[in-house]
């Protein structure tokens, strides 16, 4: 059996992020364009185009997620998001024609993870936003799966790269179920090998270490 | 039946509801035909009525409550059977064979193994049947489906039809594999079996893949497919349910 050795943890997919999946970390990286609704008080410093001690009110910047989430409240109006280019009006019809065209790595390779986390920040588009997203989603489904399970033993990176990471996701399980069977079927499924584990370990020999 | 009062305030505040256990016991649990692994520690998440029969059933031994926060990172990672292990559960299929030693009534813990006579046929799990075939000590007589007209007949049936048609065994594949390896020599036609059974495979793989397609496209909440091997599941469950877990999280953000 092909066991790992450890088990990552899955990027979570809806508004909530899994704090230990290495996916979802990367992802809170994205930067957003937000405009600032209070002044920030001798931040001046991150702000590189103006030499100002504090950052004024309406200073249009770009902040990492996981720091625009931080500060982003519903009352007191610190911060507020602009959607980001893929997510707005022109975008989402372009989606809505076909999906299937978009290259989804290059918009931002966390288009569905980015496209989640927006919704939290209480855009009055958020109903549209989760509507493109799972349509995309679903009609890009049929390629994902037509791909991943017929490409065996194939080099597979011209079907990845317009892929975005949570596709990437889907397609290696498709990928791997896929293998599982033909191994079998080839009778290399009842064949001993070394386990990886042991071979990521490189563990030497007998032969070797004597002399 | 006692449980630890910890779990039986788990089980009440989480009834229908998914919850986080560690599995402690040294051997494999099955769980609806899905083999979960052997490790130690593993945690997964199972419904909370699950949990509450396999701790009745000694196959777990504790059951932790995880924080929310936690609860979806201790997912369920090996979600499919490997297909050896499909194969496994096929050998337990009769299979008749001619054997040319004689031996008394065998009793095994699955059931009894008729006394075995030269030259009288009796039926025999197929593992013993591969067994004793690898051993020169039998010949095994193929199944009834595995036939040149009646497998045509199937194959062009499943072509005409839109839904899955009655397969010839629940294990098709895996006895077609095994029989053709270790004992082709008492199969007639064995190729054109081999390539017959194939056709049939791929055509109701493209069934199946087109019927995912479809439940997926129409969000459908329930599909219902009638006479599906385990082995054609089995290609297909890591995908279809990954996919189905991220359809469902982007829905829940559109309410």
């Amino acid at each position: 059996m092909d066991t790992q050795s450890y088990f990552p943890v899955p990027p979570g997919v809806g508004m909530e992020e899994n704090f230990l999946s290495l996916d979802d970390i990367l992802l809170s990286h994205e930067r957003l364009p937000i405009r600032t609704e209070c002044t920030f008080p001798r931040l001046g410093f991150l702000e590189k185009s103006s030499d100002t001690q504090d950052i004024p009110e309406g200073t249009k910047m770009e902040l990492p997620l996981w720091l625009t989430k931080g500060l982003y409240e519903r009352k007191r109006k610190v911060v507020s998001v602009e959607l980001p280019k893929v997510y707005r009006e022109g975008w989402r019809t372009v989606f809505s024609a076909d999906p299937n065209v978009v290259d989804l790595h290059k918009m931002g390779p966390y288009y569905y993870g980015l496209g989640s986390q927006m919704l939290h920040f209480d855009s009055p588009e958020n109903p549209e936003i989760a509507q493109t997203l799972l349509q995309t989603f679903i009609a890009r489904f049929r390629r994902t799966m037509d791909s991943s399970q017929n490409a065996y033993n194939e080099d597979t990176s011209a079907l990845v790269e317009r892929l975005d990471c949570l596709e990437k996701a889907l397609f290696r399980s498709g990928q791997s179920g896929l293998n599982g069977f033909q191994s079998w079927e080839k009778g290399q499924a009842s064949q001993l090998t070394a386990s990886s584990l042991v071979l990521n370990y490189r563990k030497r020999k007998i032969t070797d270490v004597q002399p | 039946m006692q449980f630890p009062p910890r779990f039986e305030k788990l089980y009440r505040k989480t009834k229908n509801k998914n919850v986080t256990c560690r599995k402690t016991a040294h051997n494999n649990v099955h769980f609806c035909d899905t083999a979960l692994p052997v490790d130690d520690v593993v945690g997964f998440s199972l419904p909370s009525l699950s949990v509450y029969a396999a701790f009745s059933a000694g196959t777990i031994c504790s059951a932790v409550p995880v924080g929310r926060k936690f609860l979806n990172t201790h997912t369920k990672k090996q979600t499919d059977m490997d297909p050896s292990e499909v194969e496994f559960l096929a050998e337990k299929e009769m299979v008749k064979i001619i054997p040319n030693f004689s031996l008394d009534k065998v009793f095994l813990i699955g059931g009894d193994l008729g006394p075995f006579n030269p030259g009288l046929p009796i039926d025999v799990p197929v593992w013993l049947a591969l067994n004793l075939k690898q051993r020169q000590k039998c010949r095994i007589i193929p199944p009834e489906w595995m036939d040149v007209e009646k497998l045509e007949e199937m194959r062009d049936l499943e072509r005409k039809e839109d839904m899955f048609t009655p397969v010839p065994s629940p294990y098709y594949m895996e006895l077609t594999k095994l029989l053709l390896n270790h004992a082709s020599d008492n199969i007639p036609k064995a190729d054109e079996i081999r390539t017959l059974v194939k056709d049939i495979w791929d055509t109701r793989i493209a069934k199946l893949r087109l019927s995912a397609d479809s439940f997926i496209s129409q969000q459908e909440a329930y599909a219902k497919l009638d006479n599906l091997t385990l082995m054609e599941i089995n290609t297909i469950r890591a995908f279809l349910l990954d996919t189905l877990n991220c359809m469902y999280k982007l829905r829940s953000n559109v309410q």
